[in-house]
């Protein structure tokens, strides 16, 4: 028995004290680790500043010296604030938020005084790992996310325990109550009722800074390509996949030609019903499309699309957008016929894609006019360019000298005759457009690497590509790609393929496909590393799509396939609730159910000594103490004075001075036996259960 | 069950998360809302199970005089093969230390209480409660123990000359002085209720048993403690002094004896003698 020292009731202030130094030390590494992912995108005087509190906080704790005073954290703050407002212009949005949010939590964990304080810090951590998220929704951040509640909360555990022995305990035991939180978490990460994104409107910060298509093609202004293997998107094919050559992921149309830069028409999104392109219905092809952030509005499909969801628009040109840049990473499910095609063009699409500047017009005429002369048609016409592609010398080049301002596709087509898919299909169409032949520059995307592991296509911005439509009479738009003529291996293998080529010194177009496979087979450990890189790609593919991508619309679908269709709000809500409460009370039985009580057989069999005395008319009392009893149990009983005294005198000594050895256990058992006689027992026995021992 | 000050706090927390969350449409967002939620949900089965199959129990308290502290236990018992942590026991809004238990035991807080009156006094409510596992949520059992009653003696009054007993041994009105081992008269084996003062330790220490040391008789004189003898303004200053001269008497080792209106204690000493007396005292 452990007597704990003197109960001294003190009127509670209110105020509870500051826990001891090993608290303050577990919530010091919890709040660090919170604050740590922000560290990269906090201007760099406030990361400093968040560490300098941190150290200051450490030699208070270590020296036992007053926190600052009252003035100067009022300063701190008025300071804070007015350099987050010169930083960002603004202590609202995102980024000012967060700043505000770190540098104002650092102040508080630097003047903790009471155990207040230190809830209160570990409650601001957790709104700073929350913030976090805001910036990257990466599976590591989801690990990174688990780790630090379950810190953080071992953290609350400590702060409130008195119990100093085991850390690993305190650990374990907020890793079982994260646990059991899974399940109610997910009930309510599912059915919790979704709104479209923006509550109260964006921050325009939130997604500064990422990389996608420009809608402005220039040919000629970049010498040099930039080599970007950021992911486009992914795309995931039912059925049948798509060949190498057919995979053209369709983006912008660009019907203009100014300044020497091709762009898109105005009023380019189509608020008007599209009429749908003639297609064979065996041909489409269902996929989906999950799109990286870009911050622009172009939406890419395989080339033609015939089908889109209803969050899309159509763009000019059978090709699709939305109306807001877009910020996070999107899925669209979409539908594409290859080959289908377009029966009408009107008098005025005739006018807009044939028009040429009359600069350009006279510059390139001459040209022209030398591949005309020998066609009869529009189709001979096209052949006789690419032919003049083909074999004139032309070649595909990623560094590709500058062309002058004046007239850079003269200047191309005569002298440099060195470019990439821009040059080619820039190029090209200018010399239909010449000859009245209306033509359209397609910008998006070619090929993509096939991943076996996830079974999609990764499409990266290195296969950016541009290529041709030519509108023929008969046939309709007609996709045209001059770059395929110059380099087939572009088009057929891949740019990546293409690097290795010409990495080689390959003259391009001079190799049989078999030479070429040969060439750009990977070594046994390139396919072991590439097999793993696609199987972590993979991971994160289905990370995105089901995790990050999980909104309104797979909630719907999920409903669905639930028979919860018809729920909507509250009557999801109410689902939620009742489901967690089910699942709650079930963990709640298991963990209050009760491990057979365990009985020591000192107590079971002074439990039958004492209902011996009680037939005798000696009853215990609630709070008698066994000697107690004893004693005035032989004194009412003289007769039975000595075995009372001795059988009580063993209890207690087994009992209460911990003297458990199965000897002494044994005689009192006797003793208890000889006292109450065979006849009682049976009695007991029945009324208590068998002691386990 | 309620939330403590801080769940409240945290729960305005949730809520903005959750408003970030909704606002962002930000998946992990919504996952660390919803799992802290859950975490604040799972840790009232915890709070709960804290306390529940705890048994507590007032133990035993000591006699006191009023006027000074009474002691008592509250006992608790885990009756589960599961440790406790931090259970506070509260007494009538006050509260004690938090205290740790494991499996099976049985730990007794020694309490004290400030008692003014004499007589019976019940014992306060005791109240155990816990804020384990993380704070946020507050649990307590109902009140124990306000049924359970406790004897108080009066008082004790400043010390004053013992009456005047018979054969004029304190006609003078004094306290006689403490005997002196003359009057040592040989041992006898100890008895229930021999005084304290009388044992002869050195025996004891020797290891020849417990001993106590007898007196020539007529060398101490019997002393009647009478009521009518006590003189105060009102019956408790009365029992003040009685209970003094008890307490006197029974320091000094003498026989005596008590005379209260109705009731007759003949001359005796020891332990179960003084507690009559007292108690006789205390209930007057």
């Amino acid at each position: 028995m452990k007597k704990p020292a003197l109960f001294n009731f003190s009127i509670s202030t209110g105020l509870d004290p500051l826990p001891d130094q090993q608290a303050l030390v577990a919530l010091s590494l919890g709040f660090a680790l919170a604050v740590s992912p922000h560290i990269e995108h906090l201007p760099v005087w406030l990361s400093l500043a968040t560490v300098g509190f941190f150290l200051w906080r450490m030699w208070i704790m270590r020296h036992a010296t007053a926190i600052p005073g009252r003035l100067l954290r009022y300063g701190l703050v008025i300071a804070l604030v007015f350099l987050v407002y010169r930083h960002y212009g603004t202590v609202l949005g995102r980024d000012a938020g967060v700043a505000l949010l770190v540098g104002l939590s650092a102040m508080k964990y630097l003047e903790i005084r009471d155990f207040r304080d230190c809830m209160l810090v570990v409650f601001l951590s957790y709104m700073i790992v929350l913030t976090s998220f805001l910036y990257s929704q990466s599976m590591l951040l989801g690990g990174y996310l688990l780790v630090v509640v379950i810190l953080l909360t071992a953290v609350m555990q400590y702060l409130n325990h008195s119990d100093r022995s085991s850390l690993h305990k305190v650990l374990k035991n907020s890793a079982l109550l994260v646990g059991l939180a899974m399940p109610l978490g997910l009930v309510l990460f599912l059915l919790f009722p979704r709104v479209p994104i923006g509550l109260f409107g964006l921050p325009g910060d939130s997604h500064a800074g990422m990389i996608g298509m420009s809608d402005v093609v220039r040919p000629g202004s970049i010498n040099q390509l930039n080599e970007n293997d950021d992911i486009a998107f992914r795309a995931d094919i039912e059925g049948q996949v798509p060949s190498m050559q057919q995979r053209y992921w369709r983006g912008i149309v660009l019907g203009e030609y100014r300044d020497n830069a091709w762009r898109k028409h105005k009023r380019y999104l189509q608020t008007l019903r599209m009429p749908v392109p003639e297609h064979d219905e065996e041909n489409i092809v269902n996929y989906s499309i999950l799109l990286e952030p870009s911050n622009e509005r172009w939406v890419f499909s395989l080339d033609l699309p015939i089908k889109k969801p209803s969050t899309l628009y159509w763009g000019r040109g059978q090709t699709l957008m939305t109306t807001t840049p877009m910020v996070e990473r999107t899925r669209y499910d979409m539908s594409s016929a290859p080959g289908a095609r377009f029966n009408s063009l009107s008098e005025a699409e005739h006018e807009r894609y044939t028009a040429i500047p009359e600069t350009v017009n006279a510059s390139l005429q001459d040209i022209a006019d030398d591949l005309y002369g020998q066609s009869r048609d529009t189709r001979s016409y096209i052949d006789n360019v690419l032919e003049f592609f083909r074999s004139e010398g032309f070649t595909y080049t990623l560094q590709p000298p500058l062309l002058g301002n004046d007239t850079p596709m003269r200047q191309f087509l005569l002298e440099t005759r060195k470019g990439y898919c821009e040059h080619y299909a820039s190029a090209f169409t200018l010399l239909m457009r010449v000859a009245d032949v209306p033509a359209r520059l397609v910008a998006g995307y070619q090929g993509g690497e096939w991943n076996p592991q996830g079974e999609y296509i990764t499409v990266r911005q290195s296969d950016a590509h541009a290529w041709t439509e030519v509108w023929l009479d008969e046939l309709g738009w007609v996709r045209i790609d001059p770059t395929a003529v110059v380099a087939p291996e572009r088009i057929e293998y891949g740019l990546e393929a293409l690097r290795l080529l010409v990495e080689q010194g390959t003259t391009l177009g001079s190799l049989n496909n078999e030479q070429i496979r040969a060439a750009i087979a990977r070594p046994a450990m390139q396919m072991l590393w590439n097999r793993t890189v696609w199987f972590l790609d993979d991971i994160n593919t289905s990370w995105y799509l089901w995790v990050i991508g999980y909104g309104k619309d797979e909630q719907e679908s999920l409903l669905k396939r639930l028979g919860l269709g018809s729920l909507t709000g509250t009557g999801l809500l109410i689902t939620a609730f009742v489901t967690i409460m089910l699942i709650a009370v079930v963990q709640g039985m298991l963990l209050l159910r009760r491990r057979g009580r365990r009985q020591e057989p000192a107590v079971f069999w002074y439990k039958r000594f004492c209902s011996r005395l009680e037939e005798m008319g000696q009853i215990r009392g609630q709070s008698e103490g066994p000697r107690d009893f004893g004693l005035r149990a032989a004194q009412a009983l003289p007769g039975y004075g000595s075995q009372i005294t001795r059988i009580t005198s063993m209890y207690v000594n087994i009992h209460y001075a911990d003297k458990k050895e199965d000897t002494a256990i044994l005689r009192f058992k006797q003793a208890v036996k000889s006292f109450t006689g065979g006849r009682l027992g049976r009695r007991a026995e029945q009324k208590e259960g068998k002691p386990d021992a | 069950m309620l939330p403590t000050r801080h769940g409240v706090i945290f729960a305005f927390v949730l809520l903005a998360m959750l408003l970030i969350a909704v606002n962002y449409a930000n998946a992990l967002a919504y996952i660390m809302t919803f799992l802290l939620a859950s975490v604040v949900m799972v840790s009232m089965l915890f709070t709960h199970r804290n306390l529940s199959g705890l048994e507590i129990n007032i133990g035993r308290c000591s006699s006191a005089f009023a006027g000074s502290n009474l002691r008592f236990e509250v006992c608790l018992q885990n009756q589960t093969d599961r440790s406790r942590h931090d259970v506070g026991v509260d007494i009538e809004g006050r509260h004690g230390q938090r205290l740790n238990m494991s499996p099976g035991e049985l730990i007794c807080v020694p309490c004290e209480m400030k008692v003014t009156r004499r007589g019976w006094i019940p014992l306060p409510a005791v109240h155990i409660n816990t804020r384990y596992p993380i704070g946020i949520m507050f649990s307590w059992s109902r009140g124990v123990g306000s049924n359970q009653k406790c004897l108080v003696y009066p008082r004790p009054g400043p010390l004053e000359a013992f009456p005047a007993g018979e054969g004029g041994a304190f006609a003078d009105g004094k306290v006689v002085p403490r005997p002196g081992h003359d009057d040592f008269a040989g041992l006898k084996p100890y008895q229930a209720g021999d005084a304290l003062q009388h044992l002869d330790w050195k025996s004891y220490a020797r290891g020849l048993g417990l001993h106590s040391k007898t007196f020539a008789a007529g060398q101490l004189p019997e002393l009647m403690l009478d009521w009518d003898a006590s003189r105060g303004n009102d019956i408790e200053t009365r029992l003040s002094i009685m209970t003094r001269w008890v307490l006197e008497a029974d320091k000094l080792g003498i026989q005596y004896g008590m005379t209260m209106p109705g009731k007759h204690f003949a001359p005796d000493n020891g332990d179960q003698h003084k507690q009559a007396c007292l108690r006789e005292l205390a209930l007057f």
